[in-house]
């Protein structure tokens, strides 16, 4: 019997969730807050005519996540099939617009939930066809609770987690120029104190205030900066060799366990919660879960991931996955300016990269 | 499109500095129908077409491969592709239209000196006002790949359209990145440019497009024009030593390139300390002449074209 399409969207469907069909058309804004103007180059955008910004779904999370921040569809679970528009980058061969079969549920959470996902999309992508491909699960979690448990200061947990989002963590540890001798000498000083000192340094320089800063910004930067070490030796050698760590999935637990114990460091819930998560999904077995990878690296495919994250792909071609999905728990809240907030996961089946025989 | 087509800027500086290397290298331009037309052709090479077009049309038409060479800036280039070697061969630089395309921030961000610290400026405007950094600029691909590599990517380009400079002190924008050749004009906006805010050093450039319909009479119009521009290159950085045919400068173990009985070319430079030995050694009276053109057999610069589009 030959799997196809139809089947992939059997499996998901199956499991049940609402069929949802966001808008076709999102403002381009949307995207771009959350992803940055590096998407832009990937975005079919257009001008609506009254001086915004179209773009054509280039997911379908964003546009579902949206619905739910605005309160337009319940906190529940939905599935959807449809196409979405990507250009492709330039010599990859890949059509701009393609079908994605896929899932998102909101107000879950937890770690069998995760693995309730997790299973699901295998399955799926198993019924469309897919044999070869292998699996690579991270957890954005584990990364911000070694942060934590680190004494970093607030400005330098964010930047760091920053970083990993976009996929530069390592190059954001590069050591820090020592602050100026004017940030030092500010640093001795009161806020109010620095800011007329800089108020004044504008006045002798003839320097106009422009850029939407004002003296007292640039004034308390730079006497955070100077207060401010950043990340110790022990600290950066520490994240550096977190990154590093890629061993198969069922000695994930154990290989981040020895991780907090050489370091003196606590990965508390996120951690526990890894394990339970691997349990929960070697239990219900599923296909390509027996060569999986647990890969501790920054750059996942979505910048609002923020907890498990997971990808099948063929091994020649680890950049193309066919399923890419993860947890999001804050991107319905961060949409909706905390009028909303629901814990969410979710996952996607593109159609086009599954082996080619699932296609005939 | 079987002859070679060449377009060069039609308007500016950038077109007299481009007519004036033309016509160094022996190759006077005639533009048909007056100095308005957009035709022309170069004097002594009556096998290639020339067209006057726009820089960034040049870059473009490089581009779509509409024309095989043509004389634009590195930044233009650049800016129209976003994989530049896969669609252009750089043949030479001309060393003139000099700029760099650079990130500037305003003056008084004492605070800032790096594309780092933009990130940091970045995350923190973003999450006190929930507006994101804006950049203004002409560059708009070259911005966005250059702030992804620089690792910052929580902000916004706004286009500009000219004058980008004033975006700051308007408040259209935080940030420009702009082409400077003194930085000067930056400096008049109360802008500063960032220490690692170094995009490209550009320079005007002849340049090939590798998607053009390359035509044997197209090459050879290359062959023709690039041996021109290099026997020209040469004659400059040679002078011609003449002195008695009975003299061997090899013999004497001096450094020349001998070309015939009584004759060698010699590095600019090195000519009066060599015509002073050959006199001393008897072979005088010797004669420094003006080379103004040395064409040899082989042309590097066709030759690596040529290895290249077979690639």
């Amino acid at each position: 019997m030959s799997s196809s399409p139809r089947d992939v969207e059997d499996m998901i469907f199956s499991v049940g969730g609402e069929r949802i069909d966001p808008p076709t058309l999102v403002p381009a804004k949307l995207i771009l807050d959350l992803s940055g103007e590096a998407v832009r180059q990937r975005l079919c955008t257009f001008s609506d005519g009254e001086g915004g910004e179209c773009s054509l779904r280039p997911d379908m999370t964003v546009p579902i996540a949206a619905l739910v921040a605005q309160g337009s569809r319940a906190l529940a679970r939905y599935v959807y099939s449809g196409t979405v528009w990507r250009l492709p980058r330039p010599g990859s061969g890949e059509a701009p617009e393609f079908s994605q079969v896929g899932f998102e549920w909101f107000a879950g959470g937890g770690p069998e939930e995760d693995a309730e996902a997790f299973c699901l999309a295998m399955s799926a992508a198993y019924a469309g066809g897919e044999r070869s491909s292998s699996v690579r699960i991270g957890d954005v979690a584990v990364f911000a609770s070694l942060l934590e448990s680190l004494s970093l200061s607030q400005a330098w947990r964010a930047r760091l987690l920053r970083s990993f989002a976009r996929g530069g963590a390592r190059e954001a540890l590069a050591p820090q120029a020592p602050p100026s001798a004017l940030a030092t000498a500010l640093a001795g000083l009161t806020a109010e104190q620095a800011k007329h000192a800089v108020e004044e340094i504008f006045a002798i320089a003839g320097t106009a205030s422009t850029g939407q800063r004002s003296a007292a910004d640039i004034a308390g930067r730079l006497r955070e900066r100077a207060a401010d070490p950043g990340p110790s030796a022990q600290a950066a050698a520490a994240i550096g060799e977190y990154l590093s760590i890629e061993c198969p999935a069922d000695e994930a637990s154990e290989a981040l366990a020895g991780f907090a114990r050489s370091h003196g460091v606590t990965l508390g819930q996120a951690l526990s919660d890894f394990t339970r998560r691997q349990e929960a999904i070697s239990r219900r077995g599923p296909p390509f879960w027996p060569t999986a990878r647990f890969s501790a690296r920054d750059g996942w495919r979505f910048e609002y991931y923020d907890g498990f994250v997971f990808e099948l792909a063929a091994p020649e071609t680890p950049d193309r996955p066919s399923v890419a999905g993860g947890r999001y728990d804050g991107l319905v809240g961060r949409l909706s300016g905390q009028a909303v907030v629901s814990q969410a996961i979710g996952a996607a089946v593109r159609l086009d990269r599954l082996e080619a025989g699932a296609l005939s | 499109m079987t002859r070679l087509r060449l377009a060069i800027p039609s308007k500016g500086r950038l077109k007299e500095q481009t007519e004036t290397y033309f016509a160094g290298a022996g190759f006077r331009l005639e533009q048909i129908g007056g100095a308005r037309g957009y035709a022309a052709r170069l004097e002594g090479l009556p096998d290639i077409e020339v067209i006057l077009l726009s820089a960034s049309e040049i870059a473009a038409a490089l581009m779509s491969g509409d024309i095989h060479i043509g004389v634009t800036g590195e930044d233009l280039l650049h800016e129209t592709a976003s994989d530049l070697d896969a669609v252009i061969h750089l043949l030479a630089p001309l060393g003139f239209g000099r700029a760099r395309l650079v990130v500037a921030a305003p003056r008084s961000w004492i605070d800032v000196d790096t594309m780092a610290d933009v990130e940091d400026v970045a995350a923190r405007m973003e999450a006190a006002t929930g507006r994101r950094l804006r950049v203004a600029t002409k560059y708009v691909r070259s911005t966005r790949r250059f702030f992804s590599a620089s690792g910052v990517s929580s902000y916004r380009i706004v286009e500009s359209a000219g004058a980008t400079e004033g975006a700051p002190a308007a408040g259209a924008a935080e940030l420009i990145v702009d082409i400077t050749t003194t930085g000067a004009t930056l400096e008049g906006n109360g802008l500063k440019i960032l220490k690692d805010g170094l995009i490209l050093s550009s320079q005007a450039q002849l340049a090939a497009s590798l998607r053009a319909d390359w035509t044997s009479e197209a090459l050879l119009g290359l062959k023709a024009l690039l041996e021109g521009m290099d026997a020209r290159a040469a004659g400059r950085a040679l002078q011609t030593v003449r002195f008695s045919p009975k003299l061997d400068p090899v013999a004497l173990g001096l450094d020349v390139e001998v070309v015939g009985p009584g004759e060698a070319l010699c590095a600019r430079g090195k000519a009066h300390d060599l015509a002073r030995r050959l006199a001393e050694a008897g072979g005088g009276p010797v004669r420094i002449l003006e080379t103004e053109f040395v064409y040899r057999v082989l042309n590097e610069r066709f030759e690596r074209f040529v290895a290249r589009r077979r690639l």
